[in-house]
């Protein structure tokens, strides 16, 4: 189901915990980054790894909203709209990624390339606004900025 | 024991117990929708928040066990405002579609809306959150997700009850729903009882859904007969006498519409296995036999009952008191069983195939049990498992002629199917015999074969205690009347009894009380003893079971 | 006299991550001086000593939280790094983790001596990809160098940390949502008492640290209860405080200063002043679960106590600063949806409350609110206040309230004319 090294890490992690089930989240995490997103047979076969029903996977999974059950771009974009980013600004920076990607939050560009959403703060209030992109922080954003940035990963591909 | 103050009035109370616990024991009514004793405390729903004193908050009553001088009042201004915006919060997206809800009139919504709110609903109906409504969660559930409060009751049933997890919570915030992961059925052994914990109309079950309008219906504490379990429940049936009755259904007999379970910590808690609580139907499998027959001459049961007795007698005197005997159901009351064993001078038996090997082996975790009878321990008590050997054996001594004239009851298994290998030998018995009395709930085909057939009232047609597994003595009671001109197995024994000079009463409890007299175990046990959760006997003697 | 920085003294240095760098500025010492030298009693005993409440939102004190494990109940005591930094405007314990792990390791390893845990987990934060890298690595070297694991700087006593990953959700920094989650499973706030203290991961003894509390360990046990005393605005609220200056003002920063810094002087010495020249309008001091001040209440210090004086709350030192160009009932929209979005959605008040405060929000912002909204707000806002299992109803329920109370005008503005008061409705 899953290539050797994710297997070898679901190993190790079910090790670190006095009870399994804590490895849990950590292995969603995993599975999601091997296949983009968490498949139904991900669920089972997590379920089944931890003597879980998937019923009880799938709603654990469906609670943290890192966690997703549909692909989303190559590249993955979470903008923070909570207070600090919207006294800095994030309502342009939303609109600009909005109108670079051609595509409203939660949709996937026609190239598989992009995907973008709103999110809840990030935790990085003094250097606002701000986006991660799969997971990495970009900061001190203006429209300028998120357009290069947006262009650089059009480029890289 | 804490001494614990509700309401003014001061109550002592067992240690460890919660506050509902302790009002619940004492009659004060709390509002709850999460709280289940038989399903672990959540305290998430918040209707049960009660005043401590000294306590700053609201206390949930459910999550808080008492304390020694704890001062609880359920009846302030704070509580009250507080258990009416809880109501405000839960009613903000409900479809208010009782005319149409199969919970409408046993509806913990409607009741606690009546009692703790009666507000005017401040949010706009066209813009209430809509959610899948009526789809199957499993053969017997039904989940309408936009009446779920979300208690959570039906998941922790299955995390900690039947411990299959199927049932969730999904999403968060507002959007959480209950589910089942992509929609595999929830079809456990014990799924109806989800219906039954579920407060509110978002779990119904597929099998009552819109057959009967719940306040036509009357509910009689019984006892399931699917196993030896013998697990408590509410039979919920039509009673036109009794002041309920579906309108223009002509039910003087009534009509059994569902049964729940009814909580009994003792065997069952509060819960039925589906099985168990679908077995009622199993009565109408069959057309039932209404009315007595000789060699397929319909005759009234009074007229036929003496020419019985002058048969038996005839047998006795023709070949001695071993030609008679006669095959019991454990599926009989023991009031059935005990003057059929009068009757018959102790040539009975009962065993139509494994129960006694059986009836207390588990078939799971919970409640099944492998024998299908509901009352094997208490033919045992009553020394029915004697010399005779059980169907097979009496197929036996009839084929050699040693019995000649047999009396058969026979009531079906409740759950699953007799065994064919049962029938078999019944048809064998039947032949062999010199002539013989089969008294059935249904209009069987092989059973037309005996000379004559006469019709017996089934479960729930009759009153009388069954013995559980355990050796817990219950009472059954009748929640409708017998089909056609069908009577209980204890009718018509006390009468072939008066036929041949004992005098016998006819009332159940009349014919315990003699039971309690002769019976070791039963004695000092009476119907009142036994009231509605039953008592303990003492356990079946080891050469008994042999 | 300047203050002297004591959890961000070394923050500058961009190898201090490297354990060879963090020992070589004196690392580790206290720990180790700890483990070898004290006893855990006396560990727990310095710590009440010094006052030092946690720094997670709740200012609960350390030491006597500590002092709650029961010893002697067979189980294993568990300890939780709380490093789920979610509190909106709250920025502080990324820059530890990313810049200074090992000054969190070491307060890890004194905490978990002071309560005799053998294995501590660090709850961090999904977000945090780098946060996890750097994490990782400090703790590989510091189980190479025999800081953890059997018999940690030589002597008795074991210790190993996880470094464990959430996936997303604000309420798992709530400590039993935190411990729910840590267990594998939603992370749904349990019903207190028992308390973690007694019952927590897996049903064991568990405390649950902020990461900046933990950071201030070593410090402590480098320089001791007088010096921690020293620094601060009185006796209950002592030594040093990250805060998160965010919004308005020309310089956001994360800063350090002594607890109880006045509010203004961070604003204007610290972080240059309100942007532009603008005139201030309001200033939420704690992160976006507490009340918000008017500027007429802003001169106050930056403590638990002086805070509470005034209605508000320090929670977690996320300081977000409104000029006059902020709209109010945008903020408190966006306030309103980020708790109907968080909420874990157990219990009634907050699952339904949440999401209703924020769909009548939603009207006024754009036009369409109604004469009565804002009575029916502020009765959702009561009644959703200290009724469910834990506090992120009464999150959600305060700031709003504040925000509604303090700027009336405003939210009537947008009722009455449909539009905002706030000229150009200028938000950037």
């Amino acid at each position: 189901m899953f290539s050797k090294e994710t297997e070898d890490k679901f190993k190790h992690l079910v090790s670190l915990y006095p009870r399994k089930r804590s490895a849990l989240i950590p292995m969603l995490l995993l599975a999601q980054k091997e296949d983009g997103y968490i498949k139904p047979a991900a669920i089972d076969y997590v379920a089944r790894y931890l003597d879980l029903n998937p019923s009880e996977v799938d709603s654990i999974m469906s609670f943290y909203t890192l966690l997703r059950r549909r692909p989303v771009g190559k590249y993955h974009i979470m903008i923070c709209t909570n207070l600090s980013c919207l006294l800095r600004g994030s309502d342009e920076i939303e609109a600009c990624v909005k109108r670079e990607l051609g595509v409203n939050l939660g949709e996937v560009t026609a190239d598989g390339l992009f995907s973008a959403i709103e999110f809840e703060c990030l935790a990085s209030c003094t250097t606002a606004p701000v986006i991660q992109i799969n997971g990495e922080f970009y900061e001190n954003l203006d429209v300028r900025k998120t357009e290069e940035i947006l262009d650089e990963l059009r480029k890289r591909r | 024991m804490p001494k614990v103050t509700i309401n003014g009035q001061v109550y002592e109370a067992a240690k460890g117990k919660t506050i509902i616990q302790v009002a619940d024991d004492i009659g004060v009514q709390i509002p709850r929708y999460c709280y289940h004793p038989d399903i672990g405390i959540e305290g998430s729903c918040r209707m049960c928040l009660v005043e401590v004193k000294s306590a700053p908050k609201l206390l949930p009553a459910c999550a808080t066990p008492v304390t020694e001088n704890m001062d609880v009042r359920t009846d302030t201004q704070r509580v009250h405002e507080a258990v009416r915006y809880a109501m405000e919060f839960l009613l903000l997206h409900h479809p208010i579609d009782c005319p149409v809800c199969d919970q409408s009139g046993e509806c913990w919504l409607q009741d606690y809306y009546m009692a703790h709110a009666g507000h005017d609903s401040r949010y706009p109906l066209g813009q209430k959150t809509r959610r899948r409504k009526a789809f199957n969660l499993g053969p017997l559930v039904k989940l309408d997700q936009e009446r779920c409060i979300l208690c959570t009751r039906c998941v922790r049933f299955t995390r900690h009850v039947t411990k299959t997890n199927e049932i969730q919570v999904f999403n968060r915030a507002h959007n959480s729903e209950i589910g089942i992961f992509e929609d595999r059925p929830l079809n456990n052994p014990y799924s109806g009882n989800v219906v039954d914990v579920c407060p509110v109309g978002a779990l119904t079950s597929a099998d009552f859904r819109f057959k009967a309008r719940v306040w036509f219906l009357k509910g009689t504490d019984s006892v399931c007969a699917g196993c030896s379990t013998g697990c408590n429940l509410r039979i919920d049936h039509t009673a036109r006498a009794a002041g309920g009755g579906i309108p223009g259904y002509t039910a003087t007999d009534g009509k059994i519409y569902r049964t729940v379970g009814r909580r009994n910590v003792e065997v069952n808690k509060s819960w039925l296995c589906d099985e168990g609580r679908l077995s009622f139907h199993t009565l109408e499998r069959w057309p039932r036999l209404r009315q007595a027959s000789v060699r397929g001459k319909q005759q009234p049961v009074s007229a036929l009952l003496p020419v019985i007795h002058a048969n038996f007698e005839s047998v006795r005197s023709d070949h001695g008191d071993d030609a008679v005997a006669a095959l019991a159901s454990a599926t009989n009351t023991n009031e059935g069983l005990f003057l059929m064993k009068k009757y018959f001078k102790g040539r009975l038996d009962f065993r139509l195939g494994r129960e006694v090997e059986q009836y207390q082996q588990q078939q799971d975790e919970l409640l099944r049990r492998y024998d299908k009878h509901p009352n094997t321990h208490g033919a045992l008590d009553l020394g029915l498992a004697g010399g005779l050997g059980g169907l097979r054996r009496l197929r036996d001594l009839a084929e050699k002629k040693e019995v000649r004239g047999m009396w058969i009851s026979f009531h079906p298994q409740l759950v699953g199917e007799d065994a064919p290998e049962i029938i078999e030998d019944l048809k064998r018995l039947i032949e062999a015999l010199e002539w013989s009395v089969v008294c059935t709930t249904h209009d069987f085909g092989w059973a037309h074969e005996a000379d004559f057939l006469l019709p017996m009232a089934a479960w729930a047609e009759e009153k009388g205690t069954y013995t559980n597994y355990a050796g817990r003595v219950q009472i059954a009671n009748r929640a409708v009347m017998p089909a056609g001109d069908a009577e209980p197995l204890h009718v018509l024994m006390a009468e072939l009894l008066n036929l041949s000079g004992v005098e016998v009463p006819t009332d159940p409890a009349a014919i315990f009380e003699w039971i309690a007299s002769e019976v070791p175990g039963y004695g000092g046990l009476d119907y009142d003893a036994i009231g509605p959760s039953g008592a303990a006997v003492a356990p079946v003697p080891e050469e008994v079971l042999r | 006299m300047p203050y002297e920085l004591v959890l961000f003294k070394n923050i500058v240095d961009p190898r201090v991550k490297e354990i060879d760098r963090y020992i070589e500025l004196g690392g580790y010492k206290a720990a180790e001086k700890v483990v070898k030298e004290i006893t855990p009693k006396d560990v727990i005993e310095t710590t009440k000593a010094t006052g030092l409440r946690g720094r997670g939102g709740a200012g609960f004190p350390t030491g006597l939280k500590w002092s709650f494990v029961p010893k002697d109940t067979g189980k294993p005591i568990y300890l939780c790094c709380n490093a789920d930094e979610s509190e909106p405007g709250t920025c502080k314990d990324r820059v530890i983790i990313e810049r200074d792990p090992h000054q969190l390791i070491e307060g890890i390893i004194i905490a978990a001596y002071a309560v005799d845990c053998h294995l501590a987990f660090i709850y961090l934060r999904g977000e945090f990809s780098l946060g996890y890298r750097v994490l990782d690595k400090a703790l590989q070297e510091a189980r190479a160098r025999g800081f953890l694991g059997g018999r940690i700087f030589g002597s008795g006593h074991d210790l190993d940390i996880v470094l464990h990953s959430g996936a997303g959700a604000y309420i798992c920094g709530e400590e039993t949502g935190l411990i729910e989650s840590l267990e594998g499973k939603r992370g749904h706030p349990r019903q207190k008492p028992p308390f973690p203290a007694v019952q927590g991961l897996y049903g064991c003894p568990t405390v649950v640290n902020n990461v900046e509390t933990l950071a201030n360990l070593p410090h402590i046990f480098n320089r001791g209860v007088d010096w921690f005393k020293s620094i601060g605005s009185n006796e209950k609220n002592t030594g040093p405080k990250l805060y998160c200056v965010s919004g308005h003002v020309n310089k956001p920063a994360v800063v350090e200063r002594e607890l109880g810094v006045p509010l203004m002087e961070l604003i204007n010495e610290v972080c240059g002043g309100v942007r532009d020249g603008n005139k201030l309008k309001g200033v939420i001091p704690g992160g976006s679960s507490v009340p918000i001040l008017r500027p007429e209440e802003c001169d106050v210090r930056m403590d638990f106590d002086s805070l509470a004086a005034k209605g508000t709350l320090l929670g977690s030192c996320g300081v977000m600063v409104m000029d006059e160009t902020a709209c109010m009932v945008r903020l408190a929209l966006r306030t309103a949806r980020f708790y109907a979005e968080e909420t874990c959605g157990q219990c009634t008040q907050c699952r339904e409350g949440t999401w209703w405060m924020e769909q009548v929000l939603h009207r006024i912002e754009h036009g369409y609110g109604k004469a009565d909204d804002l009575r029916m707000i502020l009765d959702m806002c009561a009644n959703m206040k200290g009724v469910t299992i834990c506090v992120l109803s009464d999150a959600c329920a305060m700031p709003v309230e504040a925000m509604i109370n303090k700027y009336r005008e405003e939210f009537e503005y947008h009722i009455t004319q449909k539009r905002c008061m706030v000229p150009a409705h200028a938000h950037a």
